[in-house]
């Protein structure tokens, strides 16, 4: 641990390479499996304990941080080394996860808390009491706010990270369960109302909700090509909205109960995982087409940012 | 010493003291190819509430006889009553998706299921019933009871597809 906190307060001046890899958790199984980046192929898998579901990539550290809602687990691994370094008891049902400065924000959606854990000491340094059944968590550019979508309660939580406080509610749509974050507004899939909120950053305040597929369920943006993508899970699309004028442009086929999706700017792909097909389509960004189908094993899951972005904070 | 060095820390190796599972999503994906054509299966399933019409386990089923987005049913099963809901509806795919409307783990043992019906033409008089699942065990916590855990789940759900097609392959061969 001592170490871990060394390795911390020093790697924490430097901005870390973007990393070269993402992440798919093989959750019937007892690992994540490491992709390559550039070539898309498998380059090792590292072992877990069962069931890992939840994934964050911190932009700071070479960390990786894994969660197991059934176990009460998180794992922390080398990101670059690709071993695990170690294991946390953090109790309840730790689901989503974001690294916000050097500290690890989780979802625990079975005690309606947002917990924070430091990764050097590996202790839990607050618990923040949220809505119900809280399950998508994602940062700011800054990582100023962490936010948390409460899925039972239809709102978001918006959590300042230098005071641990909750300083906003906000009503969204039936059952959010997934966000994305551009410069201006948060995107928010509402599972069960199959719309997405659009949420101004500045204000704080739901501005449009749109119709999206059936039951989204994962949200990525592209902010290059100012895009934003959903995944409707029982649809077997993705809907493409051109952020600049909030509205669908196109829809895009995918394979069977697409869930988590992200995207690779740097590599200008879109990562959609097909769970019921246990695979991954990777589109080109810029053109939308399907590039590439990679079968990545039955009861895949990457629930969070699975790919490393390398966000500028502009303030 | 470099510093990334530093960051190895021994695999402590915790042992689980229950055998516990994620709760992991669980699919189902079946089929049976029935001797029929497509417009006659399909209009065998098609009316989301006529479901007892040939599912052997369904007792009865009512609902508002609409066939699209929204719709309801109410099965009555041995154990009891599922009420389930339409999501979407497709005559021109021949496929309908719905999921659980109510978890009731006394009378099924998944707390949440969606499940897709789709049709495919093998030839003019042969055609492919696809039935696919996803769903999650009776009681999603920690430490769920034998009879709510993933192999009662898993049980319950295969057995119900199963009896599922095969009642419909006998509705319409007979």
């Amino acid at each position: 641990m001592l170490r871990l906190t060394f390795a911390l307060l020093y790697g924490f001046s430097s901005i870390v390479a973007s990393n070269p890899y993402f992440y798919i958790n093989q959750q019937q199984g007892e690992s994540v499996s490491v992709f390559k980046r550039t070539d898309l192929t498998l380059k090792t898998t590292i072992p877990t304990l069962k069931g890992p579901a939840g994934i964050a990539i911190s932009s700071h550290n070479p960390w990786l941080a894994i969660t197991y809602p059934e176990l009460g687990m998180i794992s922390f691994i080398d990101n670059e080394k690709l071993i695990p370094l170690e294991h946390i008891s953090v109790g309840g049902s730790p689901f989503g996860a974001v690294f916000a400065g050097n500290l690890l924000f989780i979802s625990d959606w079975s005690s309606n808390t947002v917990k924070i854990i430091h990764p050097g000491t590996g202790r839990m340094i607050k618990k923040i009491t949220v809505g119900k059944s809280p399950a998508g968590i994602a940062t700011n550019a800054c990582e100023s706010q962490v936010w948390v979508l409460n899925r039972e309660d239809n709102s978001i939580s918006v959590i300042d990270t230098h005071y641990f406080k909750v300083i906003k509610s906000i009503a969204v749509g039936k059952a959010p369960f997934a966000l994305a974050m551009d410069d201006k507004f948060a995107y928010i899939a509402n599972s069960q109302g199959n719309t997405l909120s659009i949420v101004d950053l500045t204000d704080l305040t739901e501005i449009k909700r749109i119709s999206v597929g059936r039951m989204p369920y994962g949200v990525a943006v592209d902010r290059k090509h100012h895009k934003v993508y959903v995944s409707n899970q029982l649809e077997n699309t993705v809907s493409v909205l051109d952020s600049r004028t909030q509205k669908v442009i196109r829809t895009l086929k995918t394979g069977a109960y697409p869930e988590n999706i992200a995207v690779d700017e740097e590599n200008q792909h879109l990562f959609v995982l097909n769970w019921f097909d246990g695979s991954l389509s990777v589109f080109n960004n810029q053109t939308d087409k399907e590039i590439n189908r990679i079968n990545v094993g039955d009861g895949s899951r990457a629930f969070g940012q699975f790919v490393g972005k390398s966000v500028e904070c502009t303030k | 010493m470099k510093l990334s060095t530093l960051f190895i820390i021994p695999f402590l190796v915790i042992s689980m003291g229950a055998k516990a599972h994620g709760p992991t999503p669980k699919k189902a994906d079946k089929s049976i190819i029935i001797n029929a054509s497509i417009d006659k299966v399909w209009a065998v399933i098609k009316n989301f509430d006529d479901i007892s019409n040939w599912h052997p386990d369904v007792i009865s089923s009512i609902g508002d006889g609409k066939n699209e987005s929204g719709s309801e049913r109410r099965i009555t099963l041995e154990s009891g009553v599922l009420e389930e809901g339409l999501d979407y509806f497709s005559d021109a795919d021949h496929e309908y998706n719905y999921r659980l409307k109510t978890e009731n783990t006394d009378v099924f043992p998944v707390s949440s299921y969606t499940t897709g019906i789709q049709l495919i033409a093998e030839d003019d008089i042969n055609t492919k019933v696809k039935w696919k699942s996803r769903y999650y065990r009776g009681d999603t916590g920690n430490t769920p009871p034998k009879r709510l855990n993933d192999e009662a789940a898993v049980k319950a759900m295969n057995s119900f597809i199963e009896n599922g097609l095969q009642g419909l392959k006998e509705t319409l061969e007979k």
